[in-house]
């Protein structure tokens, strides 16, 4: 997942593209410097548990859980992987209206 | 002096006798968690060599060899909580000990899956599911049964013993005389339907859920998620906002994301 997350990233890094990654990880110090060893640069959140309340609220029973939202917020797509979900991104950043001039 | 003394021993056998006799028999609940302790101990002292092989394999940079490490203590245990169960059968303990096999006995339960992440098909007949008929059978009626339930859930989505799973919990979701345990059992009937897109199956579950449920601890724990994922979490809504701190601990909100695409990725290394 991660190598391709980390070129996903790299690939999008001039459109309007976002990752925000939501670890249930427990021990926070090192997930927090593997992070940082792997070369994430997203933005990451940290629960604590995988009974973290986000994660219980959004339902997340399996790891990882992937919803893909589009520019207007609405979820679009869950649990795509690999190939199938950069397809399924770069749908939608082709709907997202050019910037005005 | 002697006959006082003759006095004291006959006393003393008077009042010691019964007692001793009553010590002679056997205290199932007591050796239950005897039993249990010792588990719980030879898992904690299991899981704390696995961690410390994991952490020397990655201190040399080296893979761990998954065939070399140690086996868990449960299949050792599984016999001995059989054999407690066999002779307090009719007992709580044995309820105890059933529900214990139930959750220990089974195939793979803490096994450790190599990385492809393979899974084994279980045998017909494992430990739990022999539990789980013995507990069917005597004990369908315990208010216990709540998270033997759970468990029925996860074995009703495995190959060999999936159709005998998902009977049981049906049977406790009908006849248990327990509010808790009916709750538990159908939840445990819709979580899978829910998570495999089966409305058809879930909508009438989810109904009954709510007109008599709702006040079940099972519901506030579970259902209450899925109500929430179904309502505002399925594909063409809009995401429900949230704010969280980030590893930097500046906050953010999903709706700053406004105008990109955005990849919602709840993960962890673990």
């Amino acid at each position: 997942m991660l190598p391709h997350e980390k070129e996903m990233v790299a690939r999008k890094k001039n459109q309007p593209f976002a990752l925000l990654g939501i670890s249930s990880d427990t021990d926070r110090e090192s997930a927090i410097k593997r992070m940082k060893a792997e070369g994430i640069t997203w933005r990451q959140a940290m629960e604590g548990s995988t009974s973290g309340p986000l994660a219980t609220k959004w339902d997340v029973h399996g790891w990882p859980t992937i919803f893909v939202l589009d520019h207007k917020g609405v979820i679009r797509f869950q649990d795509l992987r690999g190939e199938e979900l950069e397809k399924a991104v770069d749908e939608l950043l082709k709907e997202v209206p050019a910037p005005a001039k | 002096m002697t006959p006082n003394w003759m006095g004291v021993l006959v006393l003393t056998l008077c009042v010691a006798l019964p007692v001793a006799a009553q010590d002679s028999r056997p205290d199932f609940a007591a050796e239950y968690q005897s039993l249990e302790s010792a588990f719980r101990k030879e898992s904690r002292d299991f899981q704390a060599s696995i961690q410390k092989l994991f952490k020397e394999a990655q201190a040399k940079g080296a893979q761990v060899d998954y065939e070399s490490l140690p086996k868990p203590p449960d299949a050792d245990f599984v016999p001995r909580f059989e054999a407690l169960a066999e002779r307090s059968k009719g007992t709580d303990t044995e309820l105890s000990c059933l529900l214990w096999v139930f959750q220990f006995g089974g195939e793979g339960v803490f096994a450790i899956l190599p990385p492809s992440g393979e899974v084994k098909q279980p045998q017909k007949q494992t430990a739990d599911m022999k539990a789980a008929a013995a507990i069917m059978e005597r004990h369908a009626s315990s208010p216990k049964l709540g998270d033997f339930a759970q468990g029925l859930m996860y074995r009703g989505g495995l190959p060999g013993n999936g159709d005998i799973a998902r009977e049981y919990l049906a049977k406790l979701a009908k006849d248990s005389p327990h509010k808790e345990v009916r709750a538990s059992a159908i939840t445990a009937q819709l979580l899978p339907a829910h998570e495999g897109g089966d409305k058809a199956k879930a909508e009438p579950l989810i109904a009954l859920l709510k007109k008599d449920y709702s006040e079940t601890k099972i519901y506030k724990e579970q259902v209450e998620g899925i109500l929430f994922e179904r309502e505002f979490l399925s594909i063409g809504k809009v995401a429900p906002d949230f704010e969280l701190s980030d590893i930097d601990g500046k906050s953010f909100k999903l709706s700053d994301y406004r105008g990109k695409v955005v990849y919602l990725d709840y993960w962890g290394f673990w």
